[in-house]
């Protein structure tokens, strides 16, 4: 869109309500347009390679949470991709009941893919506690490969700020066109924009995951920079281990690296730490120097990483 | 702007040209970019399309803006490709562009970024990803009985901001 006011007062010499009054509501309407474009997506993916029907629930659940408290964001479908070796039946269902479960009849064959999905919206409430999302089986089976897409919408006007709308008065012709009239109406323009420009922060989300990493044993993964990569935002790391043991989340683009160690509490549960993330990165998605780099680590302790997955979060 | 008693037409249309210029680079502050990413510590040329591939169904409209395939090995001469493409096959979606990058590996790593997917200018071709279509980004290693090191893939999309 390109906002524009229909009259520039450039021909004439008296100023006309009328012509004031048609800018004050095309500014009005744009103003109503940029300030409604409010939501972004993303696609939120956990591996799920490798589990079994066996496996602890934490090791079969893709678990998220908002990044900062008054963020608003929201799963509003979720798609599971599942090969096995088995026919059973797997389920998806979320720790909000009000998101109905949905469930896929898998193959015997591991190469045949075997997808579901639900276009059920669930809102992410807090940024102290998880909505998890939970694979299940009805039997004995083995995930040759898969995974579990949570696609994220985020709504901006929501994110730590509120936009501004702006009503105008508009001029009568019985009203004296007076400069404090006109300077009011100014300033609720600038202030309805001004509104608008400090809710920026589009939210989404890139999540890296790891399996079984021995002690010591790191993967590292890369994501291109890009347009609002640079401003990163948070990353919250989830963990699942014996409580001997820390799992490592390092993030490095062109600045510092970010290091978020969390010690497990167990091999059944599942432990989280989070980190604020405030690196100077480039744009460029052509330039490797520009990627950011996650590394997910078996920092300490003797026993295998069974989980270990970063949310990273960029506005 | 504050205006003095006397308000200058002049005045009144620089007033709201400003506020048209903010609210115009505004309306374009929300192309954020995102990126569907593939990684896989070893690569063979046995691997079944499962392990190699991601699948996902676009819940929005996004423009694909460039794509990187980077493989790190011991071994020169291996060939390593990544493709992206509409899951069903049905190509009306894409056009008649194929969407791919090929390298072939040395002793080390090797990192190919091609210009001819870098499709950030202004001017020239458009890819649109669709929402509510299932695309499919997939490597593979077409040298036969070899295995790779660690291979990284990756397309970066970027979005806009919408109303719902």
């Amino acid at each position: 869109m390109i906002p524009l006011v229909p009259n520039g007062f450039r021909s004439k010499a008296v100023l006309d309500v009328d012509a004031v009054n048609q800018n004050l509501l095309r500014i009005a309407r744009d103003i109503a347009d940029v300030q409604s474009l409010a939501y972004t997506r993303c696609p939120a993916v956990l591996d799920l390679t490798g589990i079994t029907n066996a496996s602890a629930q934490v090791l079969r659940e893709l678990a998220i949470r908002c990044p900062a408290p008054s963020d608003f964001i929201e799963v509003n479908s979720v798609e599971l991709v599942l090969y096995t070796d088995a026919a059973v039946t797997a389920t998806v269902t979320c720790s909000d009941p009000s998101f109905p479960a949905f469930s896929v009849l898998t193959s015997v064959t591991p190469t045949v893919e075997n997808t579901a999905s639900s276009g059920n919206a669930v809102a992410i409430p807090s940024s102290a506690a998880d909505v998890t999302f939970t694979v299940s089986f009805s039997g004995a089976v083995n995930v040759v490969a898969g995974y579990l897409i949570a696609h994220v919408r985020s709504n901006r006007a929501h994110a730590r700020a509120t936009v501004t709308p702006y009503a105008p008065t508009l001029l009568d012709a019985s009203d004296p066109i007076t400069s404090a009239r006109l300077q009011a109406e100014i300033d609720a323009i600038a202030a309805a924009v001004a509104s608008d420009a400090g809710a920026q922060n589009d939210l989404r989300c890139q999540i890296v995951s790891a399996r079984n990493l021995a002690a010591g044993a790191s993967a590292v993964f890369r994501v291109p920079a890009g347009p609002g990569a640079i401003g990163d935002f948070t990353v919250d790391v989830y963990v699942v281990c014996a409580n001997t043991n820390t799992g490592r989340c390092t993030v490095q683009d062109t600045g510092a690296a970010v290091n978020t160690d969390v010690v497990g509490t167990g091999a059944g549960a599942r432990a989280h730490g989070s980190h604020a993330l405030n690196q100077a990165g480039g744009i460029d998605p052509m330039d490797p120097t520009k990627d950011i780099i996650v590394t997910l680590k078996n920092q300490a302790g003797a026993a295998t990483v069974l989980l270990i997955y970063a949310v990273v979060w960029w506005l | 702007m504050v205006f003095s008693a006397k308000v200058l037409l002049n005045d009144l249309r620089t007033a709201f040209d400003a506020q048209t210029a903010t609210l115009a680079a505004l309306a374009a502050a929300g192309d954020k970019s995102q990126a569907r990413t593939l990684h896989k510590a070893t690569l063979a040329d046995t691997d079944a399309l499962s392990s190699r591939s991601f699948a996902w169904t676009q819940t929005d409209d996004q423009e694909l803006q460039s794509g990187f395939l980077r493989v790190t090995d011991t071994v020169a001469g291996r060939v390593v490709t990544l493709t992206l493409a509409v899951d069903s096959g049905d190509t009306r979606f894409i056009g008649d562009h194929v969407i791919s990058i090929s390298v072939t590996t040395i002793n080390g790593t090797v990192d190919s970024r091609p210009t001819s997917l870098d499709l950030r200018p202004v001017t020239g071709v458009r890819l649109r990803l669709k929402k509510g279509v299932r695309y499919r980004m997939t490597i593979a290693n077409t040298t036969a009985a070899t295995t790779t090191g660690v291979v990284d893939a990756a397309f970066q999309l970027l979005g806009k901001r919408r109303r719902a």
